[in-house]
């Protein structure tokens, strides 16, 4: 039996939790941050608070096999110390991106796996929520990882703009281009009224496309007035392929750190967002970093 | 200026009609308006005049081959221009020039000087001019109704996928090492017979510069803010007319206007195994109160049948008005003095858009609208 401690609030855990119930040979359950996870054998990041990767390398240090959600690494050197801590701890990494295995994500994974849509040459996101309180840099880093991930690759060259309101950045647009021609617009907002999110994501290839769109699955509830349009959720189980990879990982004992490239790919194309908005110019990959044009 | 026609309908002269010919029929379905003759220069080309010709014939109309001499014989009013994409801005101007009101077909030119001129002509004389446009569709009109009702608040971002789930010609990657590259022109002739011929004329257009009248019309319309700047990334990704000619069918472009909104602007020639209908083609707003998430195509109506031809639609767009509604608008500028929809300055700022978005596309820079 794996036992699991989930670090992260209930928002953010319950995904992981309802994955791990149902896996044989997983026991998970979520603890706060100041607990010590004694008699736990890993610790999955789901999310963190302030002093975050300081948290993240305290558990590779106590011999916790580590299983970290990208969303909490905010930079380049976050990545650093939790490659390094969990090396001299001899402890298993995973950064994982638990968008990746959302049904809707798959299934337009899959399709261009099987070549049903050829060459992909657009990828167009919009991702509007209403949590103000989650943090702009997290949004913007898993859909990035999904571009380099359903795009195959780190772009050539990024741009990107924002607003802002009252000196908080309320809608971020960015637009990449990648090698071949392939590109990709993702916009993103923090500012809906309380309630739905919504989310779309549209891939068109040379040979065909595929539309993930809630506004293709909604439902219409009349009680009066307008007709409200209720969304038919993908019921989330996305953790449980990364539950297995990494129970499968620390059962091998290989100890070799899994998602780390992809990790840093998608921290520099953040990183060259921010400096695209505060130049007002497009970055382009110089095969190091990114350069403004 | 207005005019006041009394009962009689306007007396519209068709200035070449080489497309399919949707501009001259919507006209002349409407009753404010009738087509009395059919003209183009006599040295326009042989394939030019048959189809000038054959559309006279379906009217019982006249077909001159001297455009001065038709407006005066028959006393046009309105000059309806489909001409080959290249001359739709000298036509314009000329019919102006005679003191004839314009509608012209899409795209209003590849070049914004062309554009200056078609502005100054009408300005001058007094005339008006409407591009023609799909702002009248039931959608687009729900839209701005909630827009324009402040139901979302102050705009914040406006975006639109404007994909044509249609075929061009063979697909990209599919010329022989000994084959010659696709004339553009001839593939736009030959495209006639299927009606994928938005790009007709001898110079080769893209995607961006053919069909995004269309979705920067909506913005122009929804957002009335000007667009001050543009990036863009453009690429020839699925047909093999589009690599030979070095023109994209695949384009997205950022959108900076003015008061900070931001829009983006995602168009493309996707083939047409890529949606079930004409394509995806969708509204995304943003404002300070909430969002509005826009199918283009609704109201539609979804007919399956054994035996039915691949190619045909298996959604039906419904209570589409449209072509009425731009003739509406038209006949209401002439007699109201307003303005028309999309005027000849409203196309020009468009035509000016897309000018710096194609720019951006080469120069991988952000790129200012003139």
């Amino acid at each position: 039996m794996l036992r699991i401690a989930a670090l992260g609030t209930e928002t953010e855990t319950s995904p992981l939790i309802t994955s791990a119930g149902r896996m044989t040979g997983v026991e998970c359950e979520r603890i706060p941050l100041d607990r010590d996870p004694k008699g736990f054998d890993a610790v999955v990041c789901c999310g963190l608070q302030g002093d975050g990767v300081e948290t993240i390398c305290e558990q590779a240090h106590g011999g916790k096999h580590l299983l970290i959600d990208l969303a909490v690494l905010e930079t380049i050197a976050d990545v650093g110390a939790v490659v390094d801590a969990c090396r001299d701890a001899n402890v298993q990494l995973i950064i994982a991106q638990p968008s990746r295995h959302f049904p809707a994500v798959q299934t337009v994974r899959q399709s261009l796996d099987a070549s049903e849509l050829g060459a992909p040459g657009l990828l167009r996101i919009h991702r509007w929520t209403a949590d103000a309180d989650e943090r702009f840099g997290q949004l913007l880093l898993r859909e990035i990882d999904l571009a380099n991930y359903l795009l195959d690759g780190l772009p050539t060259t990024v741009y990107a703009v924002a607003r802002q309101a009252g000196g908080i950045p309320d809608l971020l647009q960015v637009h990449l281009g990648f090698n071949g021609g392939a590109m990709a617009l993702i916009d993103i907002t923090v500012r809906l009224p309380e309630g739905d999110d919504y989310y779309s994501l549209s891939l068109i290839g040379a040979r065909g496309a595929a539309y993930a769109d809630d506004h293709h699955n909604t439902q219409l509830l009349y009680r009066g007035g307008s007709a409200v349009a209720e969304r038919t959720g993908e019921n989330v189980a996305q953790w449980t392929e990364l539950l297995q990879q990494y129970a499968r990982a620390i059962e091998d004992s290989s100890l070799e750190a899994i998602g780390v490239d992809s990790a840093l790919a998608a921290l520099r194309v953040t990183t060259a967002v921010g400096r695209a908005i505060e130049l007002g110019t497009a970055m382009h990959w110089q095969g190091e970093e990114y350069e403004p044009v | 200026m207005s005019q006041s026609n009394g009962d009689r309908p306007y007396r519209c002269a068709v200035l070449s009609v080489v497309k399919h010919a949707y501009v001259p029929h919507a006209v002349a379905a409407h009753p404010r308006f009738e087509l009395t003759v059919v003209t183009d220069d006599p040295h326009a080309p042989d394939w030019v005049h048959e189809r000038n010709q054959e559309f006279a014939d379906e009217y019982g109309i006249p077909y001159i081959r001297d455009v001065e001499r038709a407006i005066r014989q028959h006393d046009a009013q309105v000059a309806v221009v489909s001409s080959e994409a290249e001359r739709h801005c000298d036509l314009s101007v000329r019919a102006a020039n005679q003191g004839l009101h314009v509608i012209q077909d899409k795209p209003m030119s590849g070049s914004v000087e062309q554009c200056d001129r078609v502005v100054e002509a009408c300005e001058t004389n007094g005339v008006k001019f409407m591009l023609w446009n799909r702002n009248f569709l039931p959608a687009i009109i729900h839209a701005n109704e909630i827009i324009k009702s402040g139901q979302i608040g102050e705009l914040h971002a406006i975006h639109v996928d404007f994909y044509f789930a249609k075929d061009s010609g063979p697909p990209k990657g599919s010329r022989g090492p000994d084959d010659p590259p696709i004339n553009w022109l001839e593939r736009q002739i030959e495209a006639h017979a299927d009606g994928s011929d938005g790009g007709v004329g001898q110079a080769p257009m893209g995607e961006l510069e053919i069909e995004g009248v269309y979705p920067l019309a909506y913005i122009h319309l929804l957002a009335g803010a000007a667009i001050e700047r543009v990036y863009a990334r453009t690429t020839a990704h699925f047909h093999q007319a589009n690599v030979d000619n070095d023109v994209d069918d695949l384009a997205t472009v950022t959108l900076e206007m003015q008061g900070g909104v931001v829009g983006s602007l995602c168009i493309g020639r996707i083939g047409a195994a890529s949606h079930p209908d004409i394509g995806e083609i969708k509204i995304h707003v943003l404002g300070s109160e909430g969002g509005l998430v826009l199918s283009e195509s609704r109201p539609e109506v979804e007919v399956y049948y054994r035996g039915q031809p691949p190619a045909e639609f298996r959604r039906r767009r419904v209570a589409n008005d449209n072509d009425y509604l731009l003739m509406q608008n038209f006949a209401d500028a002439l007699e109201g003095d307003g303005p028309t929809i999309l005027d000849a300055r409203a196309g020009r700022d468009i035509c000016a858009v897309v000018e710096a978005a194609v720019r951006s596309g080469k120069s991988g820079r952000p790129e200012i609208v003139s």
